[in-house]
């Protein structure tokens, strides 16, 4: 006897990230378990990231090696230059890349940290004296030449913030505990006026450790250990600053993963991106576990990480990127809300290149890496496709005890141009996956006021898809999933019906 | 108006010339006339040369007189009971002229030699009668009686003529018992003044020339130990205190009880900074934390205080022993200055028995002073009367040689007139 089909929608699938701490079985379907170079788009839909659109068309300084590191710097006068490091160089411009690095200032590292304050562009990495630029001086200029300057190998510094109406820097060869500050609003004085230093090597929740971080947010000074952190109140004065919080257990392990992002502070710490929480009203900070969704896979990945992270905050794509270079891996933080764990959506961008961020002031996102600087714009890297993937978590259709059999799966797919589509449904947790190709059709779309009297008329907007695929074999818990090779154009995941017949109890 | 003793001659000398003239008209009568002429003119002059010899040796006579008129008259001025019959006491008496009685000075020579043997037995015979030959050698037995008293002895003695009384007579000076002016003013005093006297000079010999007055000796230890115990006490300001010692040991002392206070603030701080986590705060404004440049500063102020308190108690200490010593030494000041004060008592009291013990001789000489106008007023009537018989003698004496010389007179006219009659 027919049975009827047992329909399975699975509404803007993915839209509440990665989830690989739940069991499959329990999860919402919301969830995915891979959504690859995928992000959430607006619509609140899994879609595809945006690509690296580079910028560089000379590169010669850089040589071989990647962009280490982008700033921006730019002045009160309006005056902005783009810095980037690699090769051993510090280098401006974005088009072509201009060795700025100093005269008889041999670097062999590239690990800057660069800040903007009070019209100077301040550089600091570790064991070396500290740059300087301003557009008065006109050029990367070491610290000790620069007028008015005091500064010593303490301030030779891995670690540097503005705020506060100073610099502070942390971290020398020899000293990870003493923090420096500088003369007010003076960044290159760090021994007359007001300037000072603090050595929070007794204040520490655990007993011992060494900053890592430093953050200036909500009014507090931040200081990040590898597992510790202390909140200092009333920084403005730092000679009476003073302790206002610790966290114990959680620190930061990556200085460059520390990205204000206005209501909260986000850092890596050895167990997953954090949150310190901005409560004004009661002045504490509170901590969450941001990547709660994805802690184990996360951890894994820094247990190998050996060179520095990197990170960015872009309030016009709502995401935290938290880029590993050694692991070619982008976990992307989305920030339009939290989930009810307190963790944010996450995807992630696997097997990219990224090396690092920044973000400009207009609210573009540089990207740096071999090949240059580029932006985050447009729909390739650098010309090259990558896979936008998606796989749902194991699907039981209420009843795990009994055998499933899939016959149609009904995806809506926003955009994709022409692409081909895959889609995978495999049983029982079996690597090997059932798959049915199609491609959607071509329309590229153009919008009013971006492609009109261009290279096409505007359309009616975005190309959408259903396309209804008949599935084989059955099983107790059954997984979907899609891929499809991005190449300029975006796509998006709005819906996917599966249809499945409910088989006997096994 | 008495003529020249020559006239008579001249006038006989003339007689004679006439004679001779007239004669001339009778030789013989003119060689008589002149014969007898030239004899008036020898008797006169033989008259004038015996009223001469009668002149001088009348003189003689009055001048005798005289002499004996006006001769020293000696008397005596007695004061005292004898002045008033009825007194229980003697007077003294001073005598002019007269040796007093029962005196020293009126000793012949023998008996000024036993005297000055008794006086002083170690003073043998020979040495005794030497002693006045010397005396007398010196010359100073001034009335040449054979015996040098004490009144000559000290005469020659303030004439220059004598030392200070080595191996004078002077040495026999008896004590004054009868003090004199002169050979002859004697001043007798009665028995009891002498008696008052001899023990007012004791009490003064005494009180001068014997042992200092009691307690003297014990305020002189007295005080050179405190002059001693002062100048230990100055000496030890200088060398027995360092200074700059003693300020430490006073500053460790206050410090010693600040530290403890200090220390407590000092923990407090420390665990309000650690609990702030502001241990290793360090500023170029502060050094430190403000808190930490409050405290030390506080710390640093108490410590100047002490350091300055210090200083303070050390250089009072040091004025307290200067003080002290000061203090001791005006002790051992003032019980010199009283053992001087007790020897100017005594020495004063002595020089008021000395002047007391010469107070009866001082009043007889004073009234010696007053009975010495009386006497000029005797011996003024005697010089009158003296001057008066010398005057009437000399009146006579020159009626007398007024009537010889007429005599001499005439005759010499008469004799001249007839030896001029001769001649002429």
């Amino acid at each position: 006897m027919a049975q009827n089909l047992q329909s399975i929608n699975l509404v803007a699938p993915a839209f509440q990230g990665i989830n690989t701490e739940d069991s499959p079985l329990a999860q919402d379907t919301s969830f995915a378990e891979i959504a690859d170079n995928a992000i959430i788009d607006r619509q609140g839909r899994l879609a595809s990231r945006q690509g690296n659109e580079i910028i560089t068309t000379t590169k010669t300084v850089l040589g071989t090696d990647y962009i280490h590191n982008i700033h921006e710097f730019y002045d009160s006068a309006g005056n902005e230059v783009i810095f980037s490091t690699g090769n051993n160089k510090i280098m401006t411009g974005t088009t072509t890349l201009v060795d700025a690095t100093p005269a008889s200032y041999t670097i062999t590292a590239n690990d800057w940290k660069i800040v903007n304050f009070n019209d100077h562009a301040y550089f600091f990495q570790r064991g070396y004296e500290p740059l300087v630029y301003s557009n008065s001086l006109g050029a990367v200029t070491k610290m000790t030449a620069v007028s008015g300057s005091s500064v010593t190998s303490n301030q030779y510094c891995h670690e540097v913030i503005a705020g506060f109406g100073r610099l502070w820097v942390v971290g020398t060869s020899s000293n990870d505990t003493t923090i420096y500050w500088s003369d007010l609003l003076d960044g290159d004085d760090f021994s007359g006026g007001s300037s000072g230093s603090i050595d929070v090597s007794k204040a520490w929740p655990d007993g011992a450790d060494k900053v890592t971080a430093l953050a200036a947010h909500n009014g507090f000074l931040v200081v990040f250990g590898e597992h510790s952190i202390l909140v200092y109140a009333n920084p403005e004065t730092p000679a009476s600053m003073a302790l206002s919080d610790t966290v114990s257990g959680v620190g930061c392990i990556d200085r460059k993963t520390v990205q204000s992002i206005g209501t909260d502070l986000l850092f890596l710490s050895d167990d997953g991106l954090r949150s310190l929480g901005r409560v004004i009203q009661e002045k504490s900070l509170p901590v969450s576990d941001a990547s709660r969704n994805v802690k184990q896979d996360l951890i894994g990945k820094l247990s190998v990480k050996t060179s520095p992270a990197t990170s960015v905050y872009s309030p016009e794509n709502y995401f935290y990127l938290l880029g590993l270079p050694d692991s070619n891996l982008i976990y992307c933080f989305d920030l339009r809300g939290r989930l009810e764990n307190g963790s944010f959506r996450v995807t992630k961008w696997p097997s990219v290149n990224f090396k690092s961020f920044a973000r400009d002031r207009n609210g573009d996102v540089y990207i740096g890496t071999v090949d240059g600087i580029g932006k985050y714009n447009g729909y390739d890297d650098n010309t090259s496709s990558y896979i936008f993937r998606y796989s749902s978590p194991g699907l039981t259709f209420g009843d795990a005890s009994k055998l499933k059999l899939l016959k149609k799966i009904r995806p809506t797919i926003i955009g994709g141009n022409n692409s081909d589509i895959i889609l995978s449904w495999t049983y029982d947790f079996s690597v090997q996956a059932n798959t049915s190709r199609f491609r959607v059709g071509t329309s590229t779309p153009g919008f009013y006021g971006e492609s009109e009297y261009t290279v096409a008329e505007f359309t009616l907007g975005d190309l959408i898809s259903r396309k209804s695929l008949n599935c084989t074999g059955n099983g107790s818990v059954v997984s979907v999933g899609l891929q499809t090779e991005v190449n300029g154009n975006s796509i998006s995941l709005q819906e996917m019906n599966v249809l499945a017949l409910i088989g006997k109890t096994v | 108006m008495a003529h020249a003793w020559w006239h008579p001659i001249t006038t006989a000398i003339g007689n004679v010339a006439t004679s001779i003239g007239q004669g001339m008209m009778s030789d013989a009568g003119r060689a008589v006339m002149g014969a007898g002429g030239l004899a008036l003119v020898n008797k006169a002059y033989q008259d004038l040369e015996d009223i001469g010899e009668r002149a001088f040796t009348g003189v003689d006579p009055i001048a005798a007189a005289g002499l004996q008129q006006t001769a020293f008259r000696p008397f005596t001025v007695s004061v005292g009971s004898r002045a008033f019959p009825g007194s229980r006491y003697a007077s003294s008496s001073i005598g002019v002229g007269i040796p007093a009685p029962s005196s020293f000075e009126t000793m012949g020579r023998e008996e000024r030699i036993q005297q000055l043997m008794a006086q002083n037995p170690n003073l043998t015979r020979e040495q005794a009668i030497a002693n006045q030959d010397f005396s007398r050698m010196q010359g100073i037995d001034i009335n040449n009686d054979g015996v040098v008293t004490n009144q000559e002895y000290r005469a020659a003695m303030q004439a220059g003529l004598v030392g200070g009384g080595a191996g004078g007579a002077g040495g026999a000076f008896t004590g004054g018992m009868a003090g004199g002016i002169g050979p002859n003013l004697q001043i007798d005093l009665s028995e009891q003044e002498q008696r008052i006297k001899q023990k007012l000079l004791e009490s003064s010999r005494q009180r001068l020339l014997t042992e200092p007055p009691a307690g003297a000796a014990a305020m002189r230890t007295a005080g050179t130990r405190a002059l001693a115990r002062g100048e230990e006490l100055l000496r030890g300001i200088s060398t027995d205190i360092d200074p700059a010692a003693r300020e430490q040991e006073v500053y460790d002392r206050i410090r010693a009880t600040q530290l403890g206070e200090e220390e407590r603030q000092r923990l407090a701080l420390e665990e309000r900074l650690a609990s702030q986590g502001r241990l290793g705060v360090q500023t170029a404004m502060f050094g430190g934390t403000p808190e930490q440049l409050a405290l030390a500063k506080a710390q640093e102020s108490a410590q100047n205080q002490a350091s300055l308190m210090a200083m303070q108690q050390a250089q009072q200490e040091r004025m307290q022993q200067a003080a002290l010593a000061e203090q001791v030494l005006g002790l051992g000041s003032g019980l010199f200055s009283g053992q001087l004060g007790m020897q100017q008592v005594k020495q004063g009291m002595g020089l008021s028995d000395l002047a007391a013990a010469y107070i009866p001789q001082a009043q007889a000489l004073n009234m010696f002073q007053q009975g010495l106008a009386a006497a000029e007023l005797a011996q003024r009537g005697q010089l009158a009367g003296a001057s008066m018989f010398g005057e009437a003698k000399m009146s006579g004496l020159d009626a007398l040689l007024a009537s010889g010389l007429g005599r001499a007179n005439l005759i010499g006219a008469a004799g001249t007139g007839l030896l001029g009659g001769a001649i002429g």
